[in-house]
C-alpha cells in the first residue's frame, strides 16, 4: 500500500467540527479523532509524501521511516490516552487547542524541511499555549505568557537558523547534519530546538508554564513539546558532542529541582527536564544504540510521564491543591489514583518488568558501551534523583505520610481519568515485560537485554539502595512550602526592567519632540518665532474656518496646539527625511 | 463602462451633499449602506475592464480594478461598522467626505501620470482632512489632530511635488511610461533616486512610515472612531498600490532606492514597536503599530519584482481586515465615543467572548501568529526580503516581530484575564455579531489559504 | 475498600516489611558480589557492589546537596514574583 494520509489531518480537521456535536455524540467524536489518527498511522508506509513547491522553495509535508514513525505512534496514542483523559471537560476549547497541538507536533515530525517544520512548530507552540490559559488563574495566563514569549523567541531562533542555513546552503531540506560541518547556521537551528527541548539553561518555560495548565492540559503539554523537540534533535543533530554533556548535566539539574519542589507538578515539570536530558544524551552520544534509546526512552516516557501527570492532575482535581505540604494520606480516599501513580513512579525509575528499565537502561548502556563512565555515572545519579524525588517523595507526602488539610470527602477521580490511568499503565507494564515488541519500533536493530543478570543487578541496587537513603533521611527530604529560584528570575526581573526603560526613556521621546524644539532652536526652520505665530494664526484660522464648522472658542484650540508643535513635527519630519536621505544616497 | 465605478462614487458623495444641504435627521446608515454595498457590486463588474483613458493619464487595468475591489470593500466595511449617531457632527457630510477620498483614492490607483496621481491625491486627502474635526467630543483633541494631519499632508505633497519636478526635469514627461523608459539613463545618478524617493513621500506619509509618522498617533487618538477606522485602512492600501506603482517605474533591483527603503522601514518598526509598547490608549496603540507595520511592508518592495509587489499587495490587504477587525472592537466597547484605554478590556471575554475572541484574532494577526493572514504576510514578506538578499531587514523584522507581540499579545491577555470593573454583559446584535465573525474568518483564511489570493495579485502585476 | 484494607494490614506490619527489606538489600549485595566479571571493561564493573556503594554516597550526597541550595540560595517565599 502506497498511499499515506497525514494523521495530522484528522486532528487539524476534525477538530473544527467539533463544535457540531452535543452530550454524549461528542464525546464519542472526541475519541474518535485519535482512533482515526491511530489507523493512519497504522496504515502508513515508508516514503515521502506530499511534495510540494511555494515561493520557488521545496516541501515536503511527509517524509515516513522508521524514526518519524516511533514518535507519530506513540504522539497518536498518547492523543487518545489524553483525550480519554479529558473528556470530562466542557469547553470545546480545550479540545480543539489539545487537537491542534497534537496535529502541530505529528506535522513537525513527519515534515521533511524546515519551512514545514517551522510551520507546525509555530503552530504547536500557539495551540498549546490555551491549555495552559485554561488553568485559568491569574498565575496561569501569566505564565502562558511568558511561555508563548519564550518559544516565539525559540522560533526566531529557529527561524534565522534555517534562513541563514538555506543561504550557507540553498536548500531547505531538514537532514542529518554532520558534527563536522556545522558552524553558525546550523547552532541557530539547533539552539531553537534545544529551547523546545528544555535544554538548560533555555528551559525555565517548561518548570513555569506546565505546573499552571488545566489538569488535563498537563498531560498534553508533558507529551508533546519536549519530544518533538527531542526528535527533530535526533534527526537532525545525533552525534553533537554538546548535546551529551548538556543533556547528562540536565539529568542532573532537573533531579535537584525536582527533590526540592513543593508542588506535584512543579516535581514532575522539573523532572521532564531530566528525562529529557537523557534523550539529549542519547542524541548526543549518537551511536546507533543511544539513538535508540533515545527514540525508546521517548516513547516510553511519554506515557509514564503522562501517566504521571494524570495522577498529579487526579489529585489537584479532586482535593484542590497539589502542593504536597497540604497533601498526605489520601490513598485511603484515592487508591486507585495512588496505584496508577506508583505504576508511573516505578516506571520512570526504571523497576523491572516497567518501561523505563527497558528504555531508559538503552542510553545508559549506550554511554558505558562508548567508554563513557562518566556520563553513565551522572545518568545512573540522575536515576537515583528520579526514583528519590518523583517516586518516593512524591508517593510517600502525597499519598502516605501525616495528612495535612482536611480531604475527608475527597474520592476517586471520575471514571474517564481513571480509565485513561489505567489503560497507560497497562501500556507502561506491556512494554517493560515485552520489550521485543517495542524493540522492533525503533529506528535501528536493537541488539540489547535489559533483562541481563548484570543489568538487573545494577537496577535492583539503584533502586532498593536509595529506598533505604530515602528510609533514613525522610524528615530531612519533606518538602518546604517555598518557591525555588531558576533562570527565569532573569527574564521576568529583565521584562519589569525593560518595561519600566521603555516606560522612562523610550515614551518620552514621543513627548520629546517638543522639548528638542525649544532646546535645539528648529525654530530657525520656519524662520522667526514671529513668522512662526503669523503661520500659526493665519493657517489655524483658515482651516477651521475651511471646514465649515463652527468652532467655540478658537484660542482655546490654538493654546491647547501648543504653538509651534506640529511646525516641529514637520521640520523633524523633514529633517530625519532628508538626513536618511543624504546618508543613503 | 470602464469609468462606472467612478462615476458611481461620485454620484454617492453628490447624493449626500444634497442630503447635508436638506434639513437632516432622518438616519442615514441605511442608504449608506446599500449604496456602499453597491460600490462594491460596481467594481465587481467592471473588475475585468481595461482601457487607457484621457490621454493615457488615466489606466484601467487587473492592477487598477483589484485594488478598486479592496478599496470600495474597506469602505463597505467601514460603514457598516459605522452606526452611532453620536459619534460625528454633519453625517451626510461625513459620508459625502467617506466617498469622495474613496473616489480619490480609486482614481489614484489608476493614475499613470504625475498630474493625475497628485489631483487624485489630493481629492482623497482634502476628504480626510475635512472629516477629522467632525469628531463630537467634549474635548478639543480633534481639532488639533485634524490641523496636525493637514499641515502634515500638505508638507509631505510639496515634498512629493518637488520630486515630481526632477523626474519632469530629467525625463520630460509626465507619463509614467515615458518616465520608465527614460529611467535607465538617469538611474545611476542620485538625483534619479532621490527623485524617485521623494515622489514616494506622500505615499510614505499615507502609510505613515518614519519619518513621516508623527501624525499618526495624535490622529489616531483625536478623531473619532469611524474617522479613525477610515484613515488607518482604506487610504494606505491606495498608498501601497502607489508605492508599489513607483518602485516599479525602476525597472530593475536598485541597492540604493532598496537602500532607502531598508533603512525607513527599520526606523519605522522599532520607533513603531517601541513605542506602542507602552501606549495605554487603543487607538494611540494602533497608530505606532501602523507606524511599525508600514515598516513591514517596505520589505515586499526590494525585491523590485511582481512576486514582490504581490506580497505587498497580499499584506496590506490583511492589514486592512485586521485592523477593521480590530477597531471594530474598538466601536462596539466605547459606547459612549471615548477612547478606549487598554485597561477598558478587562474583563471583555466574560462580557462577550465572541468580541474577545474577534480581538484576539485580530490582534494575533497583527502580531504575526499563526495561522492568522497576518502571519502568512509577515512571512511572505520575510521570505522575499531575504531571498532578495537583504538580510540584516530580515533580522531586524523579526526582533521587530517578536517585539510587537508584547503588547498585542497583552490586549488579549488583559480581555482574557483581568478581572472586569464592570461585569454587564454586552449584548450584540445579530449584524454586529455577523461582522465579528466575517472578520475573524476574512483574516484566518487569508492566513490558511492564501495561494489564490496571492495568485490573483501575481496575475495583476 | 479492599485496596485500603490491604494497605492498612501491611501498615500495621510495619516491622516486618522493614526486616524483610534489609534481608532483600543484604540478598542483593550478595549476588552482585557472586556475579561473573569476566566481561567487566570498566571500573563500574569490575568492583562488587560497585552500584550500592554508589547509590549509598550518590543518594546521600545529592539529597542533601539539593536540600542544602533550596534553603540557602534557591528558596523563596512563594508569592516572591507577585
Amino acid at each position: 500500500m502506497n498511499n499515506w494520509i497525514h494523521p495530522a489531518l484528522f486532528y487539524l480537521v476534525g477538530a473544527l467540527f467539533l463544535p457540531l456535536f452535543k452530550g454524549a455524540l461528542k464525546k464519542v467524536f472526541i475519541l474518535l479523532i485519535p482512533v482515526a489518527g491511530i489507523v493512519s498511522v497504522a496504515i502508513s508506509s515508508y516514503g515521502n509524501y506530499g511534495a510540494y513547491q511555494f515561493l520557488g522553495v521545496e516541501g515536503l509535508f511527509g517524509r515516513v521511516d522508521k524514526l518519524s514513525m516511533v514518535f507519530a505512534w506513540v504522539f497518536v496514542i498518547m492523543s487518545f490516552l489524553g483525550a480519554l483523559y479529558a473528556l470530562h471537560r466542557k469547553e470545546d476549547g480545550h479540545h480543539i487547542a489539545g487537537f491542534y497541538y497534537v496535529g502541530g507536533s505529528l506535522g513537525a515530525v513527519f515534515a521533511g524541511d524546515y519551512l514545514t517544520l517551522f510551520i507546525f512548530w509555530e503552530a504547536m507552540a500557539f495551540s498549546s499555549v490555551f491549555l495552559i490559559w485554561y488553568g485559568k488563574r491569574p498565575q496561569s495566563v501569566n505564565a502562558g505568557y511568558r511561555y508563548l514569549l519564550f518559544h516565539v523567541f525559540g522560533g526566531l531562533l529557529l527561524f534565522a537558523g534555517m534562513m541563514f542555513y538555506y543561504s550557507k546552503t540553498g536548500s531547505f531540506a531538514f537532514n542529518a547534519i554532520p558534527p563536522g560541518g556545522a558552524s553558525w547556521p546550523e547552532y541557530l537551528i539547533l539552539a531553537g530546538f534545544a529551547l523546545n527541548a528544555a535544554v538548560i539553561p533555555l528551559h525555565a518555560w517548561l518548570p513555569d508554564a506546565y505546573p499552571e495548565a488545566s489538569v488535563e492540559g498537563a498531560v498534553f503539554l508533558c507529551a508533546f513539546t519536549t519530544k518533538t523537540a527531542v526528535y527533530v534533535l535526533a534527526r537532525g543533530f545525533s552525534g553533537f558532542e554538546i548535546l551529551a554533556i548538556m543533556g547528562t548535566a540536565m539529568t542532573v539539574f532537573g533531579v535537584i529541582y525536582a527533590i526540592i519542589e513543593n508542588d506535584i507538578r512543579r516535581v514532575l515539570a522539573y523532572h521532564i527536564i531530566s528525562q529529557v536530558g537523557y534523550m539529549v544524551a542519547g542524541v548526543g552520544i549518537g551511536t546507533m544504540m543511544a539513538v535508540n534509546g533515545a527514540a525508546a526512552h521517548a516513547f516510553a516516557h511519554i506515557l509514564y510521564k503522562a501517566l504521571l501527570f494524570m495522577g498529579a492532575g487526579a489529585v489537584l482535581y479532586m482535593t484542590g491543591t497539589s502542593k504536597m505540604t497540604q497533601l498526605g494520606g489520601i490513598y485511603k480516599y484515592m487508591p486507585l489514583t495512588m496505584i496508577f501513580y506508583v505504576v508511573g513512579a516505578i516506571s520512570i525509575s526504571g523497576f523491572p518488568f516497567f518501561s523505563g528499565f527497558v528504555s531508559k537502561s538503552m542510553i545508559v548502556a549506550a554511554a558505558h558501551h562508548e567508554g563513557r563512565i562518566w556520563l553513565m555515572l551522572l545518568l545512573n545519579l540522575a536515576g537515583i534523583g528520579t526514583f528519590l524525588s518523583v517516586g518516593l517523595k512524591v508517593t510517600y507526602f502525597t499519598f502516605f505520610g501525616k495528612e495535612s488539610g482536611d480531604h475527608r470527602n475527597v474520592h476517586e477521580p471520575p471514571a474517564n481519568m481513571l480509565w485513561a490511568m489505567g489503560l497507560t499503565s497497562l501500556l507502561c507494564f506491556l512494554i517493560g515485560t515485552f520489550p521485543s515488541v517495542f524493540y522492533k519500533l525503533m529506528p535501528f536493530p536493537v541488539e540489547f537485554n535489559p533483562y541481563s543478570a548484570s543489568h538487573l543487578s545494577e537496577m535492583m541496587q539503584i533502586l532498593s539502595f536509595t529506598g533505604l537513603v530515602f528510609y533514613l533521611m525522610v524528615k530531612k527530604l519533606a518538602p518546604d512550602a517555598k518557591l525555588n529560584l531558576d533562570i527565569d528570575y532573569f527574564y521576568r526581573k529583565g521584562t519589569v526592567l525593560f518595561i519600566k526603560f521603555d516606560e522612562k526613556v523610550i515614551a518620552p521621546v514621543d513627548a520629546f519632540w517638543g522639548e528638542l524644539y525649544r532646546t535645539l532652536g528648529l525654530k530657525s526652520l520656519f524662520g522667526t518665532a514671529t513668522l512662526s505665530y503669523i503661520f500659526d494664526q493665519k493657517a489655524i484660522d483658515g482651516v477651521v474656518d475651511g471646514t465649515a464648522h463652527s468652532v467655540m472658542g478658537i484660542g482655546s484650540i490654538v493654546k491647547k496646539l501648543q504653538t509651534g508643535r506640529v511646525q516641529t513635527y514637520i521640520g523633524l519630519s523633514l529633517l530625519l527625511f532628508f538626513a536618511i536621505l543624504w546618508a543613503v544616497l | 463602462m470602464t469609468l462606472l465605478l467612478e462615476i458611481y462614487l461620485l454620484l454617492f458623495s453628490v447624493l449626500f451633499l444634497f442630503l447635508s444641504l436638506g434639513k437632516g435627521g432622518k438616519s442615514l446608515f441605511l442608504p449608506a449602506r446599500i449604496f456602499s454595498l453597491g460600490a462594491v457590486a460596481v467594481s465587481l463588474i467592471t473588475l475585468n475592464a481595461n482601457g487607457l483613458l484621457f490621454y493615457g493619464a488615466y489606466q484601467v487595468n487587473g492592477f487598477s480594478q483589484i485594488f478598486k475591489l479592496i478599496l470600495t470593500v474597506g469602505l463597505t466595511f467601514v460603514v457598516f461598522m459605522f452606526n452611532r449617531d453620536d459619534e460625528v457632527d454633519n453625517m451626510p457630510e461625513f459620508f459625502m467626505f467617506l466617498g469622495f477620498s474613496t473616489l480619490g483614492l480609486t482614481a489614484l490607483v489608476s493614475s499613470v501620470e504625475l498630474i493625475s496621481i497628485l489631483i487624485s491625491l489630493e481629492i482623497s486627502s482634502f476628504s480626510l482632512y475635512a472629516i477629522v474635526p467632525l469628531r463630537r467630543s467634549k474635548t478639543t483633541g480633534h481639532l488639533e489632530a485634524a490641523i496636525k494631519y493637514l499641515f502634515f499632508g500638505a508638507v509631505a505633497t510639496g515634498v512629493m511635488l518637488y520630486g515630481m519636478g526632477y523626474l519632469y526635469a530629467m525625463t520630460h514627461s509626465t507619463y509614467l511610461a515615458d518616465i520608465v523608459s527614460g529611467m535607465p539613463a538617469i538611474i545611476d545618478k542620485p538625483l534619479g533616486i532621490l527623485a524617485l524617493v521623494l515622489t514616494m513621500t506622500a505615499f510614505f506619509f499615507k502609510l505613515s512610515l518614519f519619518p513621516l509618522h508623527f501624525w499618526a498617533p495624535d490622529i489616531y487618538e483625536g478623531a473619532s472612531d469611524a474617522t479613525t477606522t477610515f484613515i488607518a485602512t482604506v487610504p494606505k492600501v491606495a498608498g501601497a498600490a502607489l508605492l508599489i506603482r513607483l518602485t516599479m517605474l525602476a525597472g530593475a533591483p536598485l541597492a540604493q532606492l532598496a537602500m532607502v527603503l531598508m533603512v525607513l522601514a527599520a526606523f519605522s518598526m522599532t520607533v513603531g514597536n517601541l513605542a506602542g509598547l507602552v501606549q495605554q490608549d487603543i487607538k494611540r496603540l494602533l497608530g505606532y503599530s501602523g507606524i511599525a507595520h508600514a515598516g513591514y511592508l517596505m520589505l515586499g518592495l526590494l525585491a523590485f519584482n511582481k512576486s514582490g509587489s504581490a506580497v505587498v499587495a497580499y499584506y496590506i490587504t490583511v492589514y486592512l481586515f485586521m485592523n477593521l477587525s480590530l477597531f471594530y472592537v474598538i466601536m462596539l466597547l466605547s459606547r459612549n465615543g471615548e477612547n478606549l484605554k487598554v485597561a477598558d478590556l478587562a474583563g471583555l471575554a466574560r462580557r462577550s467572548p465572541l468580541l474577545a475572541l474577534t480581538l484576539a484574532v485580530a490582534a494575533f494577526s497583527l502580531a504575526g501568529i499563526p495561522p492568522t493572514g497576518g502571519f502568512t504576510g509577515k512571512f511572505f514578506l520575510l521570505v522575499t526580503a531575504f531571498k532578495a538578499g537583504y538580510l540584516p531587514i530580515v533580522i531586524i523584522a523579526a526582533v521587530n516581530t517578536v517585539l510587537s507581540i508584547f503588547y498585542y499579545l497583552n490586549l488579549v491577555r488583559v480581555s482574557y484575564s483581568r478581572e472586569a470593573k464592570e461585569e454587564s454583559p454586552l449584548n450584540l446584535t445579530f449584524s454586529e455579531k455577523i461582522l465579528c465573525v466575517l472578520f475573524s474568518v476574512i483574516i484566518l483564511v487569508l492566513g490558511i489559504m492564501p495561494l489564490p489570493v496571492m495568485e490573483m495579485f501575481v496575475r495583476v502585476m | 475498600m479492599n485496596l485500603v484494607n490491604i494497605l492498612e494490614y501491611l501498615r500495621a506490619r510495619i516491622e516486618l516489611l522493614k526486616k524483610l527489606f534489609y534481608g532483600f538489600l543484604l540478598l542483593l549485595v550478595v549476588f552482585d558480589v557472586l556475579l561473573p566479571r569476566e566481561h567487566a571493561h570498566f571500573f563500574v564493573d569490575k568492583i562488587p557492589a560497585f552500584w550500592t556503594l554508589f547509590t549509598v554516597t550518590g543518594c546521600f550526597i545529592l539529597a542533601r546537596f539539593s536540600k542544602g541550595l533550596a534553603h540557602t540560595i534557591l528558596g523563596k517565599k512563594e508569592d516572591f514574583y507577585e
